[in-house]
C-alpha cells in the first residue's frame, strides 16, 4: 500500500512539474507582452525583459489611432475602417456565425436522436463519413459558391455559410439528446404538447448548458478567425483581421514592437473578459462518443 | 403500401420542416461545393472563363513536384507536424486530462491555463510569441540562437513548438469531460485492489475513452494537408519554402488570386489529389484503431 502511495505521488509530482512549467511559460509570455506594451520604444530597445522605466499608456493611444485599414470596395471606392468598426464587425460576425453554427447541429441532432424514422440514420452516417473522409482544397470552390449566391462581402452571408450540421458538435449534441429519457416527450405529448413545444420547452432547455458552452467556444473561434474574413468579407474587416493587417502595416509609428503588442492586447481584452466571466461554463461537461454508434 | 398513422405523419412532417434548412445547406455547401471543386480540377482558366482541360492540372502537379522544392518541403513538413502531434501532443493531452479528471491539486488552474491559448486569438498568440522569441529570449538566455524565426534552419522547429504549446485546450477539455463519464464503481473496485495512478490511466481510463481518442486521431489524419501550423500568421504570404506546408500553400494561393480565380482549377486539382491520398489513410487508421485499439471489457 505504501509503495502504491509513493508511486502515485511520484507520478503526480512529475505531471505537476510539467504543468507548472507550462503555466509559468504561458503566464510569463502574457505578462511580458503587457509590460512591454507599457514601455516606450526607446525603453524597449535597451530593456527587453525588465519592468518599464515608466509605465505609459501612450502605445495604446497610438495603437488605437493607427489601428485602421484602408478597404477597397467592389464599386472601386475606398473607405477607412477604424478599430470601432472592426469591433462591431467582429461582434456581428462572431455572434451570428456562432449562433448558426451551434443552432443547426443542435436541431439536426435533436431530430436524428429523438425520432425513430430510419432515413434519419443517414444523416448520422453523413456526419461520420464527412469526418472520416476528408476533402482537401475546396476553399476555391467555396469562394466561387459564395460569390454565385451573393453571400461574400456580407456578414449575414457568413452566418448562412457557417450554419451547417457537420462536425464534432453534432456528436456532442447527439449523445446529449440520446441520454434524455423518452418518457419526457411522451409525458408532454399526453398532456397535449405538440412536437415543436416538446422540443422548445422540454428538451432544448435540458441541453441549454451544452448549447451555451458550444456557442461560447464558437464565438471565441470566430472572433479569433481572421483568415475567413480575409477571403470572404474583405470589405468588413474584423478586429483579428485588422490586427493581421496592422502587424504588416508600414505606417509610421506602427512598426515599433511595444505598440504592436499594445494592438495585440486591444484585440485580446474583449475575448479575455468573456472567457473570465464564462470559463466555468465553457469548460463544463462536453463529451462525445466515438465514430461508431 | 402501409399507411402512416396521423401522429406518425405529424412527426414526419415536423422532421422534414426541421431538417429542410440543414439539408439544403448540406446540398449546396457540401455536395455542391465538392462537386464544383471536383469539376474545377479538370478545367483551366482561359480567356476569362474556365474550360475543360482533362488531366492537364494533374500533369502540372506531378511536374511541379519534380521541379519545385516547395512541394517536397510541404509534404515533409505536413507529415512531421502530424507525427509530432501524435507522438508528443496526444500523450501529453491525455496525461493532462487524466490529471484534471483525477482532480489532483491545482487542477482547476491548470484546466483554465491549458485552455487559455485556444481563447487568445491565434494572431495575437503568434505575434506575442514571435516578438518574445526574436527580441526577448536571446536576452533572457544568451545561449539561445538569435532570430529563431527569421533563420530558415530554426524557424520550422520554433513554429512546431508553438503549435504543440497551443494545442491542448479543446482536446484536454473533451478528453477530461469524457473521462468524467467513466463508471466510478469500476474505478473504485480497482482502487480497492491497489491499482496505481498510471495503471489506472493505462488499463481503465484509456480503454474507456478509446472511441473519443479514435475520433480525434482519425480527424487529425483528415487535417494533415489542411493544417497550416499558423504559418500565415507568422509569415504572411512570404514564408520561406523550407518551412511551407500544404495547408498554408493552398490558403496562400487561394488568397493571392481573389480577382480572376485563374489558379483555382490547379488548386482544386491539388486538393483532389491530396484527398485521394488521405482518404484511404484515414479509413485504414480508423479500421486499425478500432480493431486493435484497447477494448473496454
Amino acid at each position: 500500500m505504501e509503495k502504491k502511495v509513493r508511486s502515485d505521488n511520484i507520478s503526480k509530482i512529475l505531471i505537476s512539474v510539467i504543468l507548472v512549467s507550462y503555466s509559468f511559460i504561458l503566464i510569463s509570455l502574457l505578462v511580458w507582452a503587457v509590460l512591454s506594451s507599457l514601455k516606450s520604444e526607446f525603453d524597449f530597445q535597451y530593456n527587453k525583459i525588465g519592468l518599464p522605466k515608466a509605465f505609459s499608456i501612450l502605445n495604446y493611444q497610438e495603437a488605437f489611432r493607427l489601428f485602421k485599414l484602408e478597404v477597397k470596395l467592389p464599386s472601386g471606392g475606398v473607405y477607412t475602417a477604424y478599430i470601432e468598426n472592426m469591433y462591431l464587425n467582429s461582434i456581428l460576425y462572431a455572434g451570428g456565425c456562432a449562433f448558426t453554427a451551434t443552432l443547426v447541429p443542435c436541431i439536426t441532432s435533436y431530430i436524428v436522436a429523438r425520432f425513430k424514422f430510419k432515413p434519419l440514420k443517414i444523416i448520422y452516417y453523413i456526419v461520420i463519413v464527412c469526418m472520416v473522409v476528408p476533402l482537401v482544397g475546396t476553399l476555391p470552390a467555396q469562394l466561387r459558391m459564395a460569390e454565385r449566391f451573393g453571400l461574400n462581402e456580407h456578414i449575414w452571408g457568413m452566418w448562412i455559410m457557417t450554419g451547417h450540421f457537420l462536425g464534432l458538435y453534432f456528436l456532442v449534441f447527439y449523445s446529449s439528446f440520446k441520454m434524455i429519457p423518452k418518457d419526457f416527450d411522451e409525458a408532454a405529448k399526453i398532456d397535449g404538447a405538440n412536437n415543436f413545444t416538446v422540443m422548445i420547452r422540454i428538451i432544448l432547455p435540458l441541453v441549454m448548458n451544452i448549447f451555451f458552452t458550444i456557442y461560447l467556444i464558437h464565438f471565441i473561434q470566430f472572433w479569433n478567425d481572421y483568415q475567413t474574413p480575409l477571403l470572404f468579407i474583405k470589405t468588413k474587416p474584423t478586429i483579428s483581421y485588422g490586427l493581421y493587417a496592422y502587424d504588416r502595416s508600414n505606417e509610421k509609428g506602427s512598426s515599433n514592437t511595444p505598440m504592436k503588442l499594445a494592438g495585440c492586447i486591444l484585440v485580446f481584452i474583449p475575448v479575455f473578459i468573456v472567457f473570465m466571466i464564462f470559463h466555468k461554463r465553457m469548460m463544463g461537461n462536453l463529451s462525445m462518443g466515438g465514430l461508431k454508434e | 403500401m402501409k399507411k402512416m398513422s396521423k401522429p406518425v405523419l405529424w412527426d414526419a412532417l415536423f422532421c422534414v420542416l426541421m431538417l429542410a434548412y440543414p439539408l439544403i445547406h448540406f446540398s449546396i455547401f457540401y455536395i455542391g461545393v465538392n462537386f464544383s471543386s471536383f469539376t474545377l480540377a479538370f478545367k483551366t482558366y482561359y480567356d476569362g472563363e474556365f474550360v475543360w482541360a482533362g488531366f492537364e492540372n494533374f500533369r502540372l502537379i506531378v511536374y511541379n513536384f519534380q521541379t519545385q522544392p516547395e512541394y517536397g518541403y510541404a509534404v515533409v513538413n505536413s507529415l512531421i507536424n502530424y507525427g509530432v502531434g501524435i507522438i508528443v501532443g496526444v500523450p501529453l493531452s491525455l496525461i493532462f486530462s487524466f490529471f484534471i479528471y483525477k482532480k489532483v491539486k491545482g487542477y482547476t488552474i491548470y484546466r483554465v491555463l491549458l485552455f487559455l491559448p485556444s481563447v487568445i486569438p491565434g494572431i495575437v498568440m503568434v505575434l506575442i510569441y514571435s516578438y518574445f522569441v526574436e527580441r526577448a529570449l536571446p536576452e533572457l538566455i544568451p545561449s539561445v540562437p538569435t532570430r529563431l524565426l527569421s533563420n530558415e534552419d530554426t524557424a520550422y522547429m520554433t513554429i512546431l513548438v508553438f503549435c504543440i504549446f497551443t494545442s491542448f485546450g479543446p482536446t484536454v477539455l473533451m478528453y477530461s469531460s469524457t473521462m468524467s463519464g467513466i463508471n466510478q464503481s469500476m474505478v473504485e473496485s480497482a482502487e480497492l485492489d491497489g491499482i496505481t495512478f498510471f495503471k489506472e490511466f493505462f488499463y481503465i481510463t484509456i480503454p474507456s475513452i478509446w472511441p473519443t481518442i479514435t475520433t480525434f486521431l482519425v480527424s487529425g489524419i483528415a487535417g494533415i494537408f489542411v493544417n497550416q501550423m499558423s504559418l500565415f500568421s507568422f509569415k504572411g504570404t512570404a514564408a520561406p519554402i523550407k518551412i511551407s506546408n500544404f495547408g498554408y500553400f493552398l490558403y496562400r494561393e487561394t488568397q493571392a488570386d481573389m480577382v480572376t480565380h485563374s489558379t483555382y482549377p490547379y488548386l482544386s486539382a491539388m486538393g483532389l489529389a491530396m484527398t485521394v491520398i488521405v482518404v484511404p489513410l484515414t479509413l485504414l487508421a480508423k479500421f486499425l484503431l478500432e480493431k486493435y485499439g484497447p477494448k473496454n471489457d
